[in-house]
């Protein structure tokens, strides 16, 4: 025994074996109690965290998780950027939609576009790489369907079985296929076709107008010339008989029975067919948009009404009009009221003309969207403008039955919101890591000494001992 | 209840000689008390668990750890003070003299150099033994054990002489280099 040994056995010879066991006891329980609070409180605040800051991410305001809330079929009055779980159509399809609107700054290709179901607020959305709603990309009549194009192609995805089919080119030889119209009972539609003839600089553009129906396909119309803007092509009247389309100033009336054609010849460049919706319900009348030049700075945009055999204006006195407004485009008509219902562009400039080919809505910097029903004692806004968002098209029976929602649209996170989101993943981590220290803490030392555990006590591997003195 | 009994028999069968310990380690009754009711509050917080295994090696850690961990709240500024011996002493003083030499001198080490002094000389723990009780590795153990055999040859040489730091701590290093 060295003399070191010696000495710290002959200094601990006398002490006491103290008395601490009930104290010790006491304490230990205490801590006991303390540790089993701290850990359900942790964990529920951490629960709590996550569910505020998820929320939101997950689905819309004022709904469920799934951010639907059934109020019967109708167009709502609000829409916005889906949530970042919300689910593509594809995966998870749910049914026809009122509305459809294309959001530039989404995680799809060329923005993408979002489906609104018709019942309630079920956002989906569907890859359409960079076609855009209510001009390259349409809604079927019953909101059940969309046509887009892919290309040299036309792609039909359906939103209550989530399958897409895709539709070979018509017309051999063309380079791009939109679609224009559908007919009002869904059995097909008319497509532009457009043959660039390998140089899309070059004059001598071909479009062509394509009927696809149920029978397959058959030419409608060929020209040169450029069709009027994608949206404003074609218009179909309610019963299918009659076609109106523009290329270029000129306005084409087709009677598929009796195989007569009238042209109309628009007066400028600021005049344009008003769009697939541009027959009124009875099919005697055909409108176009014009842009009021009266007061420049107003940006009003007005519909004017048009014998389409003599294309003369039937009522001058009726001149429905929206303003401020960079363009419009003419949906359909409610039949409760008998008023148009439009939508509404509002962007960084107004359109002065249509370029008639030129597809000069594709130049704006669009800031806000939203449906207009334009009364005869002025607009009613039916669908709020929505900022963020290209454009949008809207299921015909929906405007037709003029039937409205209240909208859920899905929350914007707010930086509230998202500085909880990742705080309840920080604090979340933190409590994981606590968790695994602490069971590490309580592994039990081995009989030979070894093991890891630091007996609940903080460790001192960390930090050096300074030398004393 | 069982769990209770099964610890309190463990703190009889075991409190003589923690008590010991930690008066060792802290030079001080009322702190060695304290330091042991910590230890065994911490043992009996997880004594279900702990009993199945090692629990005197646990109390052991824990006790250590709890000192190591007091003093650095704590953190007091020590001062090495005189130790000084007697030139002429009786046996019975000679005894009393040892146990004021080796307490003074241990209050200057570092909690973690005389928690080692402790183990490695008083419990006669093996370096690896001594490491995990401080739960740090068996370098460590060596670094420390040889600065506080050089600090305390310093103080108290004549405890020292025959100690041998190689033997002990590995090879030998130049003293020189370390002492304070």
């Amino acid at each position: 025994m060295s003399a070191l040994t010696a000495a710290l056995r002959a200094a601990a010879e006398d002490v006491p074996a103290y008395d601490v066991a009930d104290a010790a006891i006491a304490l230990g329980r205490r801590r006991r109690r303390r540790s089993a609070l701290a850990s359900t409180g942790a964990g529920l605040l951490v629960l709590i965290l996550l569910a505020v800051a998820l929320i939101p991410l997950l689905g819309s305001r004022g709904s469920p998780l799934g951010g639907a809330r059934s109020e019967g079929p109708g167009l709502p009055d609000r829409i916005g950027s889906p949530g970042v779980l919300t689910r593509s159509m594809g995966i998870a399809p749910a049914g026809p939609a009122s509305v459809v609107f294309t959001e530039p700054s989404g995680l799809l290709s060329g923005g993408g576009l979002v489906a609104v179901g018709a019942d309630a607020d079920t956002y989906r959305t569907l890859d359409t790489a960079g076609a855009i709603a209510g001009r390259t990309a349409l809604l079927s009549p019953d909101g059940g369907r969309i046509a887009f194009s892919w290309g040299k192609d036309i792609v039909m995805a359906d939103l209550r079985t989530g399958r897409r089919q895709r539709i070979l080119d018509p017309v051999v030889g063309g380079d791009r296929v939109v679609p224009a119209a559908w007919f009002a009972d869904g059995s097909g539609l008319i497509v532009v076709v457009t043959s660039h003839a390998g140089d899309p600089t070059a004059p001598g553009i071909v479009q062509e107008l394509t009927i696809m129906d149920m029978s397959g396909s058959s030419g409608l119309a060929t020209a040169t010339g450029p069709v009027a803007p994608y949206g404003f092509t074609v218009a179909i009247n309610p019963s299918g008989t009659t076609i109106a389309y523009q290329y270029s100033n000129v306005i084409t009336v087709y009677n598929r029975i009796t195989n007569v054609k009238h042209t109309i010849t628009l007066p400028d460049d600021r005049t344009a067919l008003a769009g697939r919706g541009a027959w009124t319900p009875d099919g005697r009348t055909l409108a176009v948009v014009h842009r009021d030049t009266d007061d420049y700075q107003a940006r009003r945009w007005e519909l004017r009404l048009l014998d389409p055999v003599t294309g003369v204006e039937r009522d001058p006195g009726y001149r429905p009009s929206l303003a401020p407004a960079s363009a419009i485009r003419l949906l359909g008509w409610d039949s409760q009221t008998g008023d148009p219902v439009v939508v509404g562009i509002d962007a960084d400039q107004t359109v002065d003309n249509f370029g008639y080919g030129g597809n000069s809505l594709d130049q704006l910097a669009v800031k806000k969207v939203g449906v207009y029903e334009l009364g005869r004692n002025g607009p009613r806004t039916v669908l709020a403008p929505t900022p963020g968002i290209t454009d949008l098209d809207v299921a015909d029976s929906i405007v037709t039955a003029g039937l409205t929602r209240r909208g859920y649209p899905p929350r914007a996170v707010s930086a509230v919101e998202l500085a909880a989101a990742v705080g309840g993943g920080l604090l979340l981590a933190a409590w994981g890591v606590w968790v695994w220290r602490r069971r590490r803490a309580l592994r039990i030392v081995e009989p030979d000494g070894g093991g890891q555990g630091d007996a609940g006590v903080p460790s001192t591997r960390s930090r050096a001992i300074p030398p004393s003195g | 209840m069982a769990d209770e009994e099964s610890f309190r028999d463990f703190v009889r069968a075991r409190s003589a000689a923690l008590s010991r310990a930690a008066y060792l380690l802290t030079g001080d009754h009322h702190l060695a008390q304290d330091l042991v009711q910590t230890a065994l509050a911490a043992t009996y917080q997880h004594w279900p668990r702990v009993q199945a295994g090692n629990p005197e090696a646990y109390v052991r850690r824990a006790m250590h750890h709890a000192h190591v961990s007091r003093w650095r709240k704590r953190r007091p500024i020590e001062v090495a003070p005189a130790v000084e011996v007697p030139d002429h002493a009786t046996d019975e003083s000679e005894t009393a003299t040892l146990r004021l030499t080796i307490v003074a001198a241990l209050r200057v080490l570092a909690p973690r150099q005389r928690a080692v002094i402790v183990l490695r000389y008083f419990e006669d723990l093996t370096e690896a033994q001594t490491a995990a009780a401080l739960n740090c590795s068996v370098g460590t153990v060596k670094r420390l054990h040889f600065d506080a055999l050089a600090r305390l040859r310093d103080l108290a040489p004549h405890l020292l002489a025959d100690v041998s730091i190689v033997d002990r701590s590995g090879p030998a290093q130049p003293l020189g280099v370390h002492l304070l």
